[in-house]
């Protein structure tokens, strides 16, 4: 008996499981966190029959499916009902909206019930037929993205000394992209290990790989930082001021489908001894929006 | 009325008894990340704790022991991924047979996600090297002798060395027994069977008294004695390889001697462990 909790929390620790994609010398590979950081679950009209003029509810779950360990919380989280059709809510709508829940902090593993009440359309309503109420509602949240990445960087003298001796390697990056359904895909255009004092070259691109969309299409201006590590120099990035080994945008960047553009950022790299491993870290934040519907079937009454 | 106070006075008793042994004894368990026995030396690396959290500290022991004696070992962690150590490099002689635990500890920088930390560690030493080769310089009325009575390959020359990663080959121009009088090519050939960098500091050539050198291109004459000019160095797995000629002589019918090779090599080696960073 003890067996099924320890069996049922491996199963859904699964959930936020990573994903691990091969690479190559200047693809990094990937170490993919779930794009699922909010969701919606159990989504479903209690009474499951709803007759013309009755009253139903609509139940539904949301949940951060983010791990306590490795994850951050989804910030001013709303959940917001927008169509409802010939269905009328009981609580009274703004410009056509009800915004029902917010949250100013929503946790890794927190789950909310939630409900709304509404009521079926009158037989004359629907004209005594059979009718579907599409209920459509979204959550909205802010979450912040995260990638890093590994840089190996050699001295001259080691690298001449590999070489000499055949144990010279081609470094392999890997990239881990944190939680969340915006990813930051790191690639590289030389091999690495980098050679001390070198000019490199990296390119960065936001990709939205959840089942929703990022608000506006956008990234906001300010809000992708790439941060170098100690000892890089001559950092420059295409739209970006960069400053202390800090870049920042300096304008909107708005997604073309579900990528944005390729941002390039030059960089040297310091003078070491032997070999040392820096991590460029990068950092998004951005608003996201997923979608859920329910239809529900209203059914006419019988009049006698 | 008294008696009705005992339990109370137990449990009172018991209550501070608990507090005592309720303190908290962390017990620090290592766990082995790295266990290996290559070439001279076996190594061991284990760490405390496996998971680091950003800004704590990682606790890292490494055991070494060897068969032989390994002058000037170096140990050096030069690349520690997000890990700050203070005294990360450590000079000693490993004696043979008596092991030795190093301790490290570096504190964990911070991380944003979950990282995988390869911590690469180089292991530096110069050790000693020996190796024997059997001389065999027959008279020329013995070698007609034994040419014609096919006895020649009788006595046998036997080379022999120390278990090392360095490995040397000698090839003469002749076969063994050798004819006294005659001049004799030798080849040797310098292999790294390690999987380490090998160089070689010092080598010395005792020949015996059967030979006289003439010329050894890499080393210097030196009497009976060669001595290498200057240190070998390696390309891949071998080294360049020496030519020497020598001049057989003898007095006796058969004259067998050994020729002793003994010098000393530096040896580097490379490895890591890994740990993983966790966010705070």
């Amino acid at each position: 008996m003890m067996l099924i909790p320890v069996i049922f929390t491996v199963l859904l620790s699964g959930c936020v499981m990573t994903e691990y994609i091969q690479g190559g010398a200047t693809t990094p590979a990937k170490k993919v966190y779930s794009p699922d950081v909010m969701v919606i679950e159990n989504t479903k009209a209690i009474p499951s029959q709803v007759f013309a003029g009755s009253d139903f509810t609509l139940a539904f779950l949301i949940k951060h499916q983010g791990n306590p360990k490795s994850s951050d919380p989804a910030k001013n989280v709303k959940v917001i009902v927008y169509d409802w059709g010939l269905c009328k809510p009981k609580e009274s709508s703004n410009n056509g909206i009800i915004e029902l829940k917010t949250y100013k902090t929503f946790m890794p593993e927190q789950e909310e019930q939630l409900t709304m009440d509404f009521t079926a359309p009158l037989n004359d309503e629907i004209a005594r037929m059979e009718y579907d109420c599409p209920i459509r509602f979204k959550v909205e949240y802010d979450y912040e993205g995260k990638t890093q990445v590994d840089i190996k960087v050699i001295d001259k003298e080691t690298k001449k000394e590999q070489i000499r001796l055949g144990t010279y390697q081609t470094f392999y990056p890997t990239q881990v992209q944190g939680l969340g359904p915006v990813k930051i895909d790191i690639n590289f255009y030389s091999e690495q290990p980098f050679e001390e004092l070198s000019k490199q070259v990296l390119s960065i691109q936001l990709k939205n790989v959840g089942k929703g969309r990022i608000k506006d299409s956008k990234i906001e201006n300010g809000k992708l930082i790439i941060e170098f590590p100690k000892g890089f120099k001559e950092i420059t990035c295409d739209k970006m001021s960069c400053s202390g080994g800090k870049c920042k945008l300096k304008e909107d960047m708005q997604f073309i489908g579900e990528s944005t553009q390729k941002i390039r950022c030059s960089f040297k790299v310091p003078e070491v001894e032997e070999e040392k491993t820096y991590y460029v870290k990068t950092f998004v934040k951005y608003t996201y929006e997923i979608d859920e519907e329910e239809e529900v079937k209203v059914k006419p009454t019988v009049e006698e | 009325m008294k008696t009705k106070f005992i339990p109370i006075f137990f449990l009172f008793f018991m209550i501070l008894l608990s507090g005592c042994t309720n303190q908290k004894i962390v017990k620090q368990e290592f766990s082995i990340q790295l266990q290996k026995s290559i070439d001279d030396l076996f190594y061991k690396v284990e760490v405390y704790p496996l998971k680091v959290p950003s800004d704590d500290e990682l606790k890292l022991r490494v055991y070494l022991e060897s068969k032989k004696t390994l002058k000037d070992f170096h140990l050096n962690f030069y690349d520690t991924c997000v890990f700050i150590g203070k005294n990360t490099e450590r000079k000693f002689d490993l004696e043979k047979d008596s092991p030795k635990i190093i301790p490290f500890s570096f504190k964990a920088g911070k991380v944003d996600l979950p990282t995988s930390c390869d911590l690469w560690f180089k292991m530096s030493y110069t050790a000693d090297f020996e190796a024997v080769q059997d001389i065999i310089v027959m008279s020329d009325a013995e070698y007609e002798q034994r040419s014609r009575s096919n006895t020649l390959n009788e006595i046998s020359a036997k080379f022999e060395e120390e278990k090392s990663p360095l490995h040397i080959i000698l090839s003469f121009t002749e076969q063994q027994p050798f004819k006294e009088g005659r001049e004799i090519g030798m080849k040797i050939e310098y292999e790294n069977l390690g999987s380490g960098d090998l160089e070689i500091k010092d080598l010395t050539i005792e020949v015996p008294n059967n030979l006289k050198p003439e010329n050894c291109d890499d080393f210097e004459i030196d009497g009976q004695k060669l001595k290498l000019k200057d240190k070998k160095v390696f390309y891949g797995k071998r080294a360049s390889s020496s030519l020497c000629l020598f001049k057989t002589k003898t007095n006796v019918p058969i004259n067998i001697q050994k020729m002793k090779i003994y010098g000393t090599y530096k040896y580097e080696l490379k490895d890591y462990i890994n740990v993983e960073v966790t966010p705070k």
